[in-house]
């Protein structure tokens, strides 16, 4: 399977990852190598197998629904590059 | 209505579930609290945290499942749903797409008085947002995590919906049903149910369904009403203009009250789904499932039929009663302590209700408590009070902070006539009236009115009025 420019662009912008034109082609060739992979891994017959989500099936970790006081938000704060009156503050983004 | 376009509408519901920690991590959910006063490191995203589910949330997910007979799933998987977003700060939302832990099932509504089924696709467990403020400063986004973690189940519809009266009655058919449970509070004010509405149009007849829009985040039921209206207007207007309905997501704006398009579809999502490998599947038992339905409390439909049983009120009393918890039991304990449980149901739906409309107030915030309510009746039933004066005492209650008592002496509505002191009040009148008389004896029967008023002015509505108009005819025609 062949990866356009645009599709590039594309996987570019869903992740916010910036690609610098120069590393573009090889990037494409990178990633045509792994589709190429995931195609041989596609020739597998599972039919009639049922798709595992994780390998521990039967882990049984649930927690009880209690909350905690403990909320230290000016110290997760210092950890912030900006805040104000205990926002986190970020470049304008509107949908 | 129109006559050529049937309109096609699904729901997607989100409901708060109302527990006391979040779905992943052990920070409190309570609403309107500081900015990030409630956002853990979890909550906040953070490098190596880790999620663990909330064993109420599945609980209350299973309730729902039971309460509107759905298969629910043996094993639910949890998925992330990515995408960016600063009040999103892991970059994904942890959410369920295959094997969600609600399956298929069904909720009967009532619309002009039809019953109709909706097929409910499927409900799943996922993670609300936090929140963003984008007016408060100038180039940047004040971003606000309280909120985010909050556990949600989503209600997804069948597209089995044809008008905006019909998803009116399904949301607030869902609204009962998650209050009956006690999953959740249902104060749509403060976002504990939102809506998103699919809506598309087709001429009647056609199998085919046409593109659809999303209306998202209506958050009342009048909206739900407007919005879906408002777009299916849009639509067939489009349609019979020779244009074509784009699919897209667009924002309902309630002060304009119009849709506008929110995402081009040059943007369009792709969410990239996989199984979050931070959560393991959660495994449901026939016996958990067993032993949650065994804790069922009583839903609406159960308690309309059981109130027209046991309090000899009529099927549209008992509906009316059963909207919600909070009013179903404000009335159960008025008619408990009261000899007619009628006369509560007509006052709690008349008078009770018309006050509470009139200042925008819901059941659970009314100023008349139920023990006003029970006094008052009481009154009401001994003849200690009058029909209009206990009108005028709910108005007042309403305003005051004194107890019904009080305001019944205070106002001198206590001093109801009996028939002897009527009787001579009417001979008085009578007296001081007697051109009124000589003119009503002479076959001006429209006096008898003014007889009527002139003596509810006299006893400043302390009378009954049917025992009034019964001495006045005795008297007048003596």
């Amino acid at each position: 399977m062949k990866i356009s420019k645009k599709v590039l662009s594309n996987i570019s912008s869903l992740s916010k990852i910036k690609i610098e034109e120069e590393i573009k082609s090889d990037l494409i060739k990178d990633l045509e190598s792994i589709l190429k992979m995931v195609t041989e891994m596609n020739k597998i017959d599972t039919s009639g197998i049922e798709p595992m989500s994780h390998p521990l099936e039967d882990a049984d970790n649930l927690r009880k629904d209690k909350a905690t006081k403990e909320i230290k938000r000016d110290e997760y704060q210092k950890s912030a590059p900006q805040t104000d009156d205990g926002f986190y503050l970020t470049p304008k983004v509107i949908e | 209505m129109n006559n050529t376009w049937e309109s096609v509408i699904g729901l997607e519901v989100h409901v708060q579930l109302s527990t006391e920690s979040k779905i992943f991590s052990n920070a409190p959910t309570k609403f309107g609290q500081t900015q990030n006063s409630q956002a853990s490191l979890v909550d906040l995203g953070l490098p190596g945290v880790l999620p663990v589910l909330n064993e109420k949330t599945i609980e209350m997910a299973i309730k729902f499942g039971c309460a509107i007979n759905a298969n629910i799933s043996s094993k639910a998987i949890f998925a992330r749903k990515n995408y960016f977003y600063p009040d999103l700060p892991k970059g994904y939302q942890i959410s369920q797409l295959d094997d969600p832990i609600v399956g298929e099932g069904k909720i009967s509504i009532e619309v002009d008085n039809e019953e109709k089924f909706i097929g409910i696709t499927r409900a799943h467990l996922e993670e609300d947002a936090g929140k963003s403020l984008h007016d408060r400063y100038e180039n940047l986004s004040a971003i606000d995590l309280n909120r985010a973690g909050t556990p949600l189940l989503e209600i997804v519809s069948e597209p089995d919906l044809r008008s905006a009266k019909e998803a009116v009655a399904y949301l607030k058919k869902i609204h009962s049903i998650i209050t009956f449970l006690e999953i959740s509070d249902g104060n749509m004010s403060q976002g504990s149910m939102r809506c998103d509405a699919n809506v598309s149009i087709r001429k009647y007849g056609e199998k085919e369904f046409g593109n659809r829009t999303e209306l998202k985040n209506i958050n009342s039921f009048r909206f739900v009403e407007k919005a879906i209206n408002y777009e299916i207007d849009r639509q067939i207007e489009i349609v019979e203009n020779g244009g074509s309905i784009d699919q897209e997501t667009r924002l309902y704006d309630a002060n304009k009250n119009e849709t506008r398009s929110m995402r081009s579809k040059e943007h369009a999502n792709d969410y990239r789904y996989f199984p979050d490998p931070d959560l393991v599947p959660v495994i449901i038992s026939k016996e958990k499932i067993q032993e949650i339905q065994k804790t069922l409390p009583e839903l609406p439909e159960q308690k309309i039929s059981r109130f027209i049983k046991d309090y000899k009120i009529s099927e549209y009393e008992s509906k009316n009663l059963n909207v919600s918890k909070e009013l179903s039991s404000f009335f159960e304990k008025v008619a408990k302590k009261i000899s007619s449980p009628e006369l509560a149901a007509k006052w709690i739906l008349g008078d009770l209700m018309a006050i509470l409309n009139k200042n925008n107030s819901e059941i659970q915030d009314s100023k008349i408590s139920s023990e006003d309510m029970i006094d008052l009746l009481s009154r009401l039933e001994e003849g200690s009070i009058s029909g209009p004066g206990a009108k005028k005492i709910i108005d007042l209650c309403w305003l005051s902070n004194e107890s019904i008592d009080v305001l019944i002496k205070k106002e001198g509505f206590d001093e109801v006539k009996g028939e002897d002191e009527l009787l001579e009040i009417i001979t008085r009148i009578i007296r001081d009236n007697s051109k009124q008389f000589e003119q009503y004896l002479n076959g001006k029967d429209k006096l008898f009115g003014f007889f009527v008023g002139q003596v509810m002015k006299e006893t400043k509505g302390n009378a009954d009025p049917k025992l009034v108009n019964e001495l006045l005819n005795k008297k007048l025609k003596q």
